[in-house]
């Protein structure tokens, strides 16, 4: 189905495969740049992530102005300003963020602030508010499932206002990022299950998002496909770089798609568990999944019924009746969960995630207002955000 | 080569009446938003989630209508056209046409954000709410065909049919503080 009217961009050079790191000093001499600040956080340096990186670029003329390793677990403002400041003092040109999704976030945020020259990022919330001229912004995930390094949003927490500030824009965009499987080689099992079924949350709700378009839609059947197949195989056997190397390729396919078409209300609730009950936010997305497919039935029957082709195989799919088939991708996907569960432990309900009862009244109240809700086919009322939460809880 | 009078320029142009057409709706939705404050328990209960003071305009880029909402003090007030540099949230529409399809039936507030058609200058939290409470506000506004401005159409209710009554007859035009 052709909708009225869509909208695509993308503006990110990927650089993916085995050594594509030894690809960073000649890209970055590309874009004329040759003293970057790296933002990262402890534990990408411990895992040997940034010594990687500096090998790579080690003879070619490229130095690393600095290397921010402080970054905090859900990124936060006062980071953002502290490497904006090391940034001017130490004199570097552009951003390398390393890491996962809160790396990746807080360095959107330096880039808006020394881009826009000021010091409070609170005046550019919202979308489309920056206006200038970006500085050269490269990204190297180290986890396979936010989609961060190919998205136009970033979410930087304030604080002392006690706010999560989200920005949305194409400049935030990233010239380029470099998919390199070594570098998600060090994740646990736990971890990859999750980012991985965060990737896989992107894929299928951008298929369910009001924004849906073929371009999207192109990009999430990729991304499903290659999640099925090698996601189990990640957590079981992550020394594989072929499967980490899809994993990570997915991941952005995802990001790609969910950056054009919205996401709804598995991120909306996931979003709220994260703020409320500090869910890590994969594990929200992996448990409330099929909870979120089943409440969008009435209006996404269809494409979840197609969604089995690839969620199950072509012999599931010519197996099942035309009427079940949303049910028996929303089946599919339980599957996948109970079987990343087996083997990483990755929680299937809140129960097992240790999210309190008590907080499910305030998540939902929470869930209604996040801006995910918006693409979702259907409104989100607060009671469908409890119904859903009850449901998923044990 | 031809005269460069021959290369005719076209400039800038004014809709006229689509302009006027929504100047006039939003003066009614300004209102409709008022007076569901005070009628409406669910609107209520949401504009008083919200902080203290807020303002909120709704415009029309580059210079065409707006609508200006201000919660202070306890109240919940439609200043009219009143512009506010600071104000905490912009809805902001992209062009006269979109809105005015919107307030013709013919796009929905839905597909206004699903299509890019507006961005939102401010707290995103907030434009979420506010989004929610326009949606009921259209909903005490537009009788029967209200589907066609939001994805889930209210329950019917008397108080819903006694509240349109109320805005129609005095909230319509600004006497319901």
């Amino acid at each position: 189905m052709i909708p009225k009217y869509f909208e695509y961009f993308n503006s990110v050079k990927v650089v993916a495969g085995k050594q594509a790191l030894a690809r960073l000093p000649e890209e970055l001499l590309n874009l004329g740049v040759q003293k970057p600040i790296l933002v990262t956080d402890k534990g990408v340096v411990n895992a040997g992530l940034v010594k990687a990186v500096e090998e790579n670029v080690a003879g070619s003329g490229v130095s690393i102005g600095a290397v921010y390793d402080d970054t905090p677990v859900d990124s936060s403002i006062h980071a953002v300003n502290a490497i904006a400041a090391i940034y001017r003092e130490k004199g570097c040109d552009s951003i390398i963020a390393v890491g996962g999704g809160s790396a990746i976030d807080t360095a959107k945020g330096v880039n808006i602030v020394l881009s826009e020259n000021t010091d409070d990022l609170l005046k550019f919330t919202g979308n489309n508010r920056v206006r200038a001229v970006m500085k050269p912004f490269v990204v190297i995930p180290t986890t396979g499932g936010t989609g961060s390094e190919v998205t136009m949003a970033a979410v930087i927490a304030n604080p002392d206002l006690g706010v999560k500030m989200q920005f949305t824009t194409p400049l935030m965009l990233p010239d380029f990022t470099i998919l390199d499987p070594r570098m998600t080689k060090t994740m646990p099992p736990k971890i990859t299950a999750a980012t991985g079924m965060d990737a896989m949350t992107h894929a299928v709700e951008t298929f369910m998002s009001i924004q849906r378009n073929p371009v999207s839609d192109a990009f999430a059947w990729s991304a499903i496909e290659l999640l099925v197949e090698n996601l189990p195989m990640a957590v079981t056997n992550g020394d594989d770089e072929d499967v980490r190397l899809a994993v990570a390729t997915a991941a952005m396919l995802a990001g790609i798609a969910f950056s054009n078409s919205m996401v709804g209300v598995v991120h909306a609730v996931a979003h709220a568990l994260g703020g409320v009950c500090h869910l890590p936010h994969g594990i929200a997305n992996a448990i409330i999944l099929p909870f979120g497919m089943e409440f969008n039935l009435p209006k996404a029957r269809d494409v979840l019924s197609d969604m089995l082709l690839v969620l199950a195989g072509p012999e599931v799919f010519a197996a099942t009746p035309k009427k079940q088939r949303a049910e028996k991708s929303i089946a599919a996907v339980r599957d996948l969960i109970k079987t990343l569960n087996r083997t990483s432990g990755l929680p299937v309900c809140l129960e097992q995630a240790g999210v309190p009862r008590n907080k499910l009244e305030k998540v939902a109240q929470i869930a209604v207002s996040d801006g995910a809700a918006n693409f979702n086919p259907i409104e989100i009322e607060y009671q469908d955000a409890l119904n859903i939460l009850n449901r998923a809880y044990a | 080569m031809a005269s460069p009078s021959r290369y005719y320029q076209i400039k800038p142009g004014r809709k006229h009446i689509q302009t006027s057409i929504v100047r006039l709706v939003f003066l009614s939705l300004g209102h409709a938003f008022q007076t569901a404050y005070r009628l409406d328990p669910e609107v209520k209960k949401e504009i008083d989630s919200w902080p203290e003071t807020v303002c909120i305009v709704m415009n029309v880029e580059p210079d065409g209508p707006c609508m200006t909402l201000v919660k202070r003090n306890g109240t919940f007030q439609y200043l009219g056209e009143k512009e506010i540099v600071n104000a905490d949230v912009v809805i902001a529409i992209k062009n006269v046409e979109f809105i005015f399809r919107m307030m013709m039936g013919l796009m929905s507030m839905p597909r206004i954000i699903a299509e890019n058609r507006q961005y939102v200058k401010g707290d995103l939290v907030l434009a979420s709410s506010i989004i929610r409470c326009m949606n009921r506000v259209q909903a005490l506004m537009i009788p029967v065909i209200t589907g066609l401005y939001i994805k889930k159409v209210p329950k019917f209710s008397w108080l819903m049919v006694r509240n349109r009554i109320i805005f129609w007859t005095w909230g319509v035009l600004g006497q319901v503080k």
